[in-house]
């Protein structure tokens, strides 16, 4: 793993490019800065229009019932606006490698590269889900600007390099989160969710908070790449035992976040209860952050956590039951590192999990969210190599799994006409897409081929995907892992081809016609299909577009270089 | 323009097959005629470059499988085999296109037809111009393709189905044992290229590497080379897997000349000499295609003597003339095998042909006893059949006398038991052959009409398209052999160059001068009294193989006889017992088929339906494999979706057990892991979910999984 890099190289573990000026600071958060403004402005700009709307009509019509006003599509739109020129302020932002606010903000390579992400996932789901907005009557544009604070909030999250300023970004994400999962104020399912996320969000928070108190009492440190310092001679040193557990809680309390398995019991039901536009929201957009998060806090940071104890009990392993097959298949949970255990454990349960767990589902939402599962136990795996592959590989997932879900939600938001129900106006169960065939077959074949794409057939983008990462697996000899992965691979064949049955050759059961797809929906789609088909002619080109994270595995290999010169 | 011989007729093939609706009735005949024709040109040109003026052609086209140690190319290899089996395929195919026009007029399918006869004839042009053993494999299982194709021809009729068939299940057997032997020559080798191999077979034949199967070693290279032979026997009707090749009389009689007598049956003859250099070293396997080819040659002349179908007899003696072949090759005289197969194709394209002809004219007919008197009616077709015929039993000075003389001296001077078998085989055989040949012009042309009177007032002559390529071939007959004998198998010739190779202790020809005159003249003798015997037997019209009426059409009549056959030719009823038996068992060919159908067929047929269908795939492996696997996991899916209850504080006693489990993992695991042992928890793994939890029916209904949500939690 180790590459050779130049002798007058200097190995610097934290980042660098330090600027002293305080005005620049504010510069290379400007980005973050313009999207904060923007919500509070929209808010404001929502909160006068809607009273002086009110004013107007009070004035006008005294006796009469008086509507609010509906105000989601300008709102809508000006979010959109904001999310581009949020895009454009980041590509056109002069300091790109910084360590801003006395240690607790940094910008890098990767950081932009996941930030553009999420700037961009927050986009599309707004644009996919604008039709739904104004058809559901979801007559409230504080929904929309809570989506803005909420990717405001990731892209600090994203960029934080302290655990106070993370725990602050987080707990931002999270309260925009459990107000929007219960958005949906007239429904049962929604309050409910929201209720749900909220007391066990907030439970997860405490196991964070305790985690990072745990870490900060053991060490008296919160910033990471002071940690990654201390971490970094640990081999011998057993006084580290309580920053392992702390470690461990933090690990949950974001492993929560993004519904890996044993904490992903609230997804279903979330999903499930939340409006779609938002399921979509939830399903992609925190992923990319948390992982990012995870990506520097544990390939850096903790990356050397290591106890004693656990350290001599691991040789002393070497002496039990010692065929090869058990070696080959324990060597997971024996020579591998404290933060690999907890991931590769995350990762193989995420992975059966969601393809168990997806078969006896009748609802689309919950089938998702199941499908989501098992995609974060994939995502784990690149997490969990510790190589650079592993990252590049989890890179390129998530930019895969970005188009997929989006495709995929973009054909459930999509406006559907029932006979005799008229409440309903999107597809709920998974037999209403007996009629997409019927009704609208070029719709029925982008869903066909986004499933098959998500089962991982090849040459499809998702075969692709899953295969850096299981190649990635293998070439760190992780094979439990990448020969469970390949296992709930085909598992998960059997629920999404099923869908694709459903939606061709199923007995027509409902009276439920799709009608036309939005124009904005149907070149999302559009695009997204062509990026799921033909992905296969150049797989390379997203390796490639990941490679910008160039400093950060710099960095690891740095690490590693030193890793073995502790060896 | 060697790439162009290979590639006209497939050119002309994909136009027709793709636009034979717009080349039209006509057009499209004419384009494959006119394609294949110029492949014939472009062969002569190469036969003079080649062979003549010994300038031999390697083409490596372009890498075709690479895959680390395996690599197969494109290539091209055109030496003196190659020219010459690619002059005789083209010009057969040439004629038989030709005739093809004229006899398929009726047919509303003829664009399909000359499609599938120039499919054909690349595929063979690709099998003799391959130079490694895939690419000739790839033309092998071409031909055969084509061969079910052309069988099938007239899909509608149920005979034809079950020959072409028959055919390509027969073939495949021979397939799989050539199959077997590239993929032994690759294990031993390393390669598939005919020149390397070719090269390496004297190094191994000194450096014996045996194979080791069950524990018992076997000769590589005599492994390697039976197993080709066996590819050969397949494809070549050798006695075994010769059945295919009589009922592939079914096809249209242009497929018969050109496929089932011309060229796709020699080329098991063609790989047999292809691989002389392995044969060569292989002195078992020469033994063993010495004494199958003699075997096949006695079989299928005997069968021969009997048969009644016009196309039948000619089959037959196909079968017996490429056994003569194979012996020929058997006794490392490569050469004079090669030199039978040009010679053969030449007058069986003939004979076939004219019984083409005969057919036509008749409306037809098949069935030599209903034919009769039809020299006066169609005497240019007598002619040619005539001609055909003297040349098949060897009539001195014709082409197949030269051949067939020098095979049987090969054979006598060889001076070992097989030899000698193949000696009496082949003498024995002339007499058979001489005796069918001219039993068939007898009973076609000279005796009294047996027909309806309708039938030979329609009697028409050839046409002039189906007149020319006979003519063409009758030349051939008459000339070939003796303008090329010197050429070819002279004493010293060079003309082989290096693509045929016989050890010097195995060269026979020089030995075969001194053979005493008597020898030489027996085959002579032979055929005049196979011709007299003929002769005697039908024209004095009491058979005296024939008092079989009542007794044959108890036992199988719509196979040979009908009740109205029996008119004169089965009136005796003195024949002697063994005589009928006999007569019985060469009718039927050897029993072979009803042996293959009662001991291989029927058994292979309840075996496959009762235990390896009904008791492996449908019993055991359908309960343990996907219904079982399915259920059990349906099963275990909905006890998962159990877990989530619903429940806020279901949820945090499984966060809190999570945390629990990774604690334990992060520090404790390592402590248990030496007493744990994974094997065991995956066996434990595995046999929880072969074990159903239970049946469906015992989920309480208030257990159902609940997917409403819980609004007071």
């Amino acid at each position: 793993m180790v590459q050779p890099f130049p002798d007058d190289f200097k190995p610097v573990l934290e980042t660098d490019f330090q600027i002293f000026l305080f005005e620049n600071h504010f510069k290379t958060v400007f980005p973050e800065i313009f999207c904060l403004f923007a919500s509070v402005l929209l808010l404001i700009y929502g909160v006068l229009y809607a009273r002086i709307h009110q004013a107007n009509a009070d004035t006008l019509r005294r006796k009469m019932k008086i509507f609010p006003p509906i105000m989601v599509n300008h709102v809508s739109l000006l979010v959109i606006l904001a999310f581009l020129l949020t895009l454009i302020l980041m590509f056109n932002n002069p300091i790109m490698h910084a360590t801003i606010f006395y240690n607790t903000l940094v910008c890098d390579d990767l950081i932009f590269f996941c930030k553009i992400l999420i700037i961009c996932s927050a986009l599309l789901s707004v644009c996919i889900s604008l039709d739904y907005v104004r058809k559901q009557a979801l007559n409230a544009f504080e929904y929309i600007i809570l989506l803005l604070l909420a990717t405001c909030s990731m892209l600090f999250l994203i960029s934080s390099a302290d655990m106070i300023s993370m725990y602050l970004a987080i707990e931002l994400q999270s309260l925009c989160f459990y107000v929007l999962a219960a958005f949906k104020r007239n429904s049962e399912f929604s309050t409910e969710a929201g209720l749900k996320y909220f007391v066990l969000g907030a439970f997860s928070s405490g196991v964070l908070l305790f985690g990072c108190s745990l870490i900060y009492g053991f060490t008296g440190i919160t910033n990471f790449s002071e940690l990654t310092k201390i971490f970094s001679c640990t081999g011998e040193n057993q006084h580290f035992t309580g920053a392992l557990i702390g470690m461990i809680f933090v690990a949950v309390g974001f492993l929560f976040k993004i519904t890996a398995v044993p904490f992903h019991t609230w997804a279903p039901d979330v999903y499930e209860g939340s409006p779609t536009s938002v399921t979509a929201f939830f399903a992609i957009t925190p992923k990319i952050a948390i992982l990012g998060l995870f990506v520097r806090l544990f390939e850096s940071s903790f990356y050397d956590l290591n106890t004693e104890a656990a350290f001599s009990l691991q040789l002393g392993t070497t002496q039990g039951v010692s065929t090869t097959f058990n070696k080959l298949l324990s060597m997971e949970f024996t020579s591998t590192l404290p933060w690999q255990k907890i991931f590769l454990f995350c990762s193989i349960a995420s992975m059966i999990v969601g393809a168990l767990g997806a078969m006896n589902q009748k609802k689309i939402k919950r089938l998702l969210a199941y499908s989501s599962i098992g995609h974060v136990g994939y995502f784990l795996i690149g997490l969990c190599c510790g190589t650079v592959e592993g990252i590049q590989a989890l890179l390129i997932n998530l930019i895969i799994y970005l188009v997929m879900t989006i495709n995929i939600f973009a054909i459930i938001l999509s406006p559907v006409r029932r006979d005799f129900v008229h409440s309903v106006q999107r597809i709920k169960y998974i037999s209403d897409l007996s009629v997409l065939f019927k009704t609208n077959p070029i719709l029925a074949i982008t869903l066909a081929v986004n499933f098959f794409s998500m089962a991982g057939l090849p040459p499809l983008a998702g075969f692709w995907g899953k295969y850096y990462l299981l190649f990635s697996a293998f070439s760190c000899e992780l094979y439990l892992v990448a020969i469970v992965g390949g296992l709930a691979t085909v598992l998960s064949c059997v629920y999404y081809i099923r869908l694709v049955h459903i939606s061709y050759f199923e007995k027509i059961q409902n009276r439920l016609i799709f009608e036309r797809v939005p124009k904005i929906n149907g070149w999302i789609l559009a695009i997204t299909f062509f990026f799921i088909l033909f992905l296969f002619v150049s797989p390379g080109a997203t390796r490639r577009s990941t490679s910008i994270t160039r400093s950060l595995l710099q960095r690891i290999e740095i690490r590693d270089h030193i890793t073995d010169r502790h060896a | 323009m060697y790439l162009c011989i290979v590639l006209f007729p497939l050119v002309g093939s994909l136009c027709t097959g793709i636009f034979g609706r717009f080349l039209g009735y006509r057009g499209a005949a004419v384009f494959t005629t006119c394609f294949v024709f110029f492949a014939f040109l472009l062969s002569c040109s190469a036969f003079y470059e080649v062979a003549l003026c010994a300038s031999p052609c390697y083409i490596k086209l372009s890498p075709w499988f690479m895959s680390e140690m395996f690599d197969a190319y494109w290539g091209f290899l055109f030496d003196s085999l190659t020219v010459v089996m690619c002059v005789v395929v083209t010009l057969v195919s040439t004629l038989v296109h030709m005739y093809g026009i004229s006899y398929m007029e009726k047919d509303p399918h003829i664009p399909r037809f000359m499609c599938y006869l120039s499919i054909f004839t690349f595929f063979m042009l690709m099998l003799v111009t391959a130079d490694n053993y895939i690419e000739m494999f790839l033309g092998w299982e071409g031909v055969g393709l084509a061969s079910y194709l052309l069988i099938n021809f007239w899909y509608t009729r149920l005979q034809a189905n079950k020959a072409a068939i028959k055919a390509m299940l027969i073939n495949r057997v021979g397939d799989f044992g050539l199959a077997l032997g590239i993929m032994g020559i690759y294990y031993i080798f390393k390669t598939v290229d005919f020149s390397v191999v070719f090269a390496c077979a004297a190094h191994f034949a000194a450096n014996p590497a045996p194979f080791v199967f069950c524990n018992i070693e076997f000769s590589t290279l005599n492994t390697i080379c039976i197993l080709l032979f066996i590819g050969a026997v397949g494809k070549s009707a050798q006695l075994g897997l010769h059945a295919w090749l009589p009922d592939a009389m079914e096809g249209p009689t242009p497929v018969s000349a050109l496929i089932h007598a011309a060229t796709m049956v020699c080329s098991g003859v063609f790989l047999i000499a292809r691989c002389s250099p392995l044969f060569e070293h292989a002195p078992t396997a020469g033994i063993l295609v010495t004494l199958v080819g003699a075997m096949t040659c006695l079989f299928a002349a005997t069968t021969g003597l009997v048969q009644n179908d016009l196309k039948r007899v000619i089959a037959y003696s196909t079968c017996s003339q490429l056994g003569y072949m194979v012996l020929a090759c058997g006794l490392s005289n490569y050469s004079v095998g090669i030199f039978h197969l040009m010679n053969h194709a030449f007058f069986k394209a003939l004979l076939f042909l004219s019984a083409g002809s005969v057919i036509h004219a008749l409306s037809d007919e098949q069935d030599m006893r209903k034919m009769g008197g039809l020299a006066r009616l169609i005497p240019f077709t007598y002619c040619m059949m005539c001609i055909g015929s003297l040349s098949l039993v060897g009539f001195p000075f014709l082409t197949g006398f030269y051949s067939k003389e020098v095979i049987l001296e090969c054979a006598a001077v060889n001076y070992t038991v097989s030899g000698h078998f193949a000696y009496w085989c082949g003498a024995t055989c002339v007499l058979f052959t001489s005796y069918y040949s001219f039993r068939c012009i007898f009973l076609t042309f000279s005796c009294k009409g047996q027909s309806s009177k309708q039938l030979f007032k329609n009697a028409h002559e050839a046409p002039l398209l189906m007149a020319l390529p006979l003519c063409a071939l009758a030349f051939g007959s008459i000339f070939v052999g003796y303008l090329s004998k010197d050429m070819m198998i002279g004493c010293g010739t060079n003309f082989w160059g290096n693509s045929l190779f016989s050890l010097p202790q195995n060269v026979l020809l020089y030995e075969s001068e001194y053979l005493s005159q008597i020898q030489k003249l027996l085959p002579i003798v032979f055929t005049t009294l196979g011709a007299v015997l003929a002769f005697i037997i039908t024209k004095r019209g009491t058979h005296i193989v024939v008092n079989i009426n009542d007794e044959m059409i108890s036992t199988a009549p719509p196979l040979t006889l009908t009740q109205s056959m029996s008119n004169r030719f089965y009136q005796v009823s003195s024949a002697s017992f063994f005589i009928r038996k006999l007569y019985f068992f060469f009718n039927k060919r050897w029993f072979f088929d009803k042996v293959y159908n009662d001991l291989i067929a029927q058994k292979v047929i309840s075996f496959g339906y009762k235990i390896s269908f009904k008791t492996i795939d449908k019993g055991l492996l359908e309960v343990l494999g996907p219904l079982g696997v399915s259920n059990t996991l349906l099963k275990f899916v909905q006890q998962i979706s159990r877990l989530q209850s619903g429940f806020i504080f279901n949820y945090a006693l499984m966060m809190l057990l999570g945390i629990a489990i990774l604690v334990f993992l992060v520090f404790f695991f390592p402590m248990f892991y030496p007493i744990i042992d994974i094997r065991i928890v995956f066996i434990l793994i595995i046999s929880g979910l072969m074990v159903s939890p239970g049946p469906k029916g015992e989920v309480a209904p208030g257990c159902e999984p609940s997917e409403q949500p819980l609004a007071s939690t």
